[in-house]
């Protein structure tokens, strides 16, 4: 990936309020040049507005946005260096392909007809779109309109380029192709590139690095793996995938492991390393439900295990989930691949033993 | 089609047919009729005597409409002027429903009600108000020549100015709605994305809202023009002897001449002049809800 350490976008304490409601609570982030950034979160949780006021159409209420070193925050949008694709995509119904993505370039004085007109026919041919040039948007298919939007993003070579839902208006199978599609061609013209989403999937499949917002603030910033991997808190690890958490006290601490003990288990859990936290400290401890092993006896092992009854099992094709009531009454996921398939599965109403290595486990302290 | 439906459909039928194409065949059988002291004051297309059907089809009224130049003068001037007064209402009309559209809602009823509201009182009592406002006594001139600034009466009744004032008032209402409405439907995002692309905000207003509110700007326009086209009250109470437009003109050959065949012929010839804006716009408007 074509980055280096130097920061194209800074983010500097920026709050945004609508009538005294924060929707962006002193955000600060740095992006740096050639990083496709995702800002992931739920509805409401201030990744648009933020995106918004990259693009100038709403104004930060405090904090401060620089691009390339330059304080931008109070330039109108029309005069700064940064292009956005819509969600709706946004192309201009009246004109043609060709003319919507000649439409940035025209807005400078500086580019003759001829300029302008090679550089279109460079643009679709980058998006693959070069047949369409003298279509209209409504004669393009969901797909089709998104390069061509893309296409027109990118014709002014922004500085950086926001993505709204970019896969927003595609159906499921047309959007994991784009996804690719579209971090290819953002990699090959190497734009800085900041995107918003709510689909976790997407932002794993096309960021560098993830931000995982809530309710106005940044909970967690990493590449896709350690958001994965090591979330922070209960609500990235909850977002993020699929995750079992249980409510523990923490009872042994030792340099190189520690033990915490859960009223839903019987034996004790086992992490690798210590833990940041007082003897008898309350914290959540997630287990991702693909590190859970499955067996019909007990694992010859004191620490990381349960057992319970099968009372759900998902099967989707190459894995299922099983879902394993507690004596307690809680619910654990555990998953298995189905790569035998004669296997004497296990089915309903069985009785099962979850277990898990030490270092599955992750202590959440908030 | 089931019988409900159409029983529903037929209402509208029932009531264009009874009101608008039975007297529409009147009117055009007059216009072929000539002139006779007798009630109806015109002679009957069919006779029948000694065994004999005459069928008298008198093409006379639409020649003498082309002999005396007035009745082509009214066509024309009844044409400019409501050309005129269509672009101007449209000048008037555009800030007003941009401004509507782009107003909180609570504000935007408001601001609808204010366009909608005089309507309310009768169109004859308003335009009569109009003659106080621009006589010579009248408001505007009482109040300059107060203040100083004339000091004989400007001649504003009795002109075509006046006419354009009453035109463009009366009908304003017709043109701010549609556009209103079409300015509603505009995608916000389309102008962010315009911005965003380097447009500056006025750019932004000709290259996108404008081209996409033609429709609401067409629509508008032939609500406005195809009345004033043949519009009486106005011309008659504000322009004058000097104003020259069709209505008037039809209003005199039906009730001053009495020639009731002439005065058909001058209603077909307009409504088929009017036919041509009609036809065209219709065309438009099929194209537009094709795409």
């Amino acid at each position: 990936m074509a980055q280096s350490n130097q920061a194209m976008l800074e983010i500097r304490q920026v709050s945004k309020l609508f009538s005294g409601v924060a929707a962006v609570k002193e955000v600060s982030l740095s992006i740096n040049k050639g990083e496709i950034f995702a800002l992931l979160g739920g509805s409401g949780c201030g990744k648009t507005t933020l995106l918004r006021m990259l693009a100038g159409f709403e104004n930060p209420s405090a904090g401060a946005i620089f691009i390339d070193g330059e304080d931008i925050s109070q330039i109108p949008p029309h005069k700064r260096p940064v292009n956005m694709m819509f969600q709706s995509y946004a192309l201009f119904p009246h004109m043609t392909v060709a003319q919507n993505v000649a439409f940035g370039l025209k807005q400078e004085k500086r580019y003759i007809n001829k300029e302008i007109d090679d550089k279109v026919s460079e643009l679709l041919g980058l998006v693959r779109m070069q047949d369409f040039a003298q279509r209209k948007p409504d004669q393009l298919s969901g797909g089709q309109r998104q390069r061509v939007a893309l296409a027109r993003s990118l014709a002014k070579q922004p500085k950086v380029l926001l993505l709204d839902e970019p896969m927003g208006a595609l159906d499921k199978k047309l959007r994991s192709q784009m996804q690719l599609e579209v971090v290819d061609i953002i990699e090959a013209v190497g734009v800085t590139c900041v995107m918003v989403t709510h689909d976790q999937e997407e932002a794993m499949t096309m960021a560098d690095r993830i931000s995982v917002m809530h309710e106005g603030e940044i909970m967690q910033v990493g590449t896709p793996s350690e958001i994965y991997e090591f979330p922070n808190s209960r609500h990235t690890a909850e977002f993020i995938g699929s995750v079992n958490i249980f409510d523990a006290t923490l009872t042994e601490l030792n340099p190189d492991y520690s033990r915490l003990s859960s009223t839903d288990l019987t034996a004790p859990i086992q992490v690798e390393a210590g833990i940041n936290a007082p003897l008898g400290a309350q914290v959540g401890v997630a287990i991702r439900p693909e590190k859970i092993a499955m067996s019909r006896t007990q694992p010859n092992v004191t620490d990381n295990w349960l057992t319970g009854v099968v009372e759900d099992i998902a099967y989707l094709g190459g894995h299922s989930v099983y879902y394993v009531k507690l004596a307690s009454g809680k619910r654990v996921m555990a998953m298995g691949t189905n790569n035998d398939r004669h296997e004497q599965k296990v089915t309903w109403q069985d009785p099962v033993y979850l277990h898990w290595s030490n270092t599955s486990a992750v202590v959440l302290y908030q | 089609m089931s019988w409900g439906q159409r029983s529903v459909i037929s209402v509208p039928y029932l009531w264009l047919t009874l009101f608008f194409l039975v007297p529409f065949v009147i009117v055009f059988k007059i216009s072929f009729s000539e002139m006779a002291y007798a009630i109806p004051p015109y002679t009957e297309l069919l006779s029948w005597a000694d065994q004999q059907l005459t069928v008298n089809l008198n093409i006379g009224n639409y020649f003498y409409l082309f002999t005396d130049d007035l009745y082509v003068r009214a066509y024309l001037s009844s044409i400019r002027i409501a050309a005129i007064a269509t672009v101007i209402c449209l000048i008037v009309a555009y800030p007003i429903a941009y401004t509507i559209a782009r107003a909180r809602p609570a504000t935007r009823n408001a601001l609808l009600m204010l366009v909608i509201l005089p309507s309310w009182t009768s169109f004859l009592i308003r335009i009569y108000a109009w003659v106080g406002i621009l006589k010579n006594n009248g408001l505007i001139n009482n109040l300059l020549m107060w203040l100083g600034i004339i000091d004989q009466p400007i001649a504003m009744l009795n002109t075509e100015f006046a006419v354009y004032i009453g035109i463009v008032y009366a009908y304003l209402p017709f043109m701010v709605l549609p556009l209103y409405t079409n300015l509603m439907k505009l995608d916000k995002s389309l102008l962010e994305a315009a911005a965003d692309l380097g447009a500056a905000p006025w750019k932004v207003f000709m290259t996108i809202t404008l081209p996409l509110s033609k429709a609401g700007m067409i629509a508008g326009s032939m609500l406005v023009f195809i009345p004033a086209v043949g519009e009486f009250v106005i011309p008659d109470m504000l322009g004058g002897a000097e104003t020259l437009m069709i209505g008037k003109v039809l209003w005199q050959e039906f009730f001053n001449n009495r020639d009731w065949p002439v005065a058909s012929a001058v209603a077909i010839v307009m409504l088929l002049l009017l036919l041509l804006p009609i036809t065209l716009f219709h065309r438009y408007q099929a194209r537009e809800l094709e795409s």
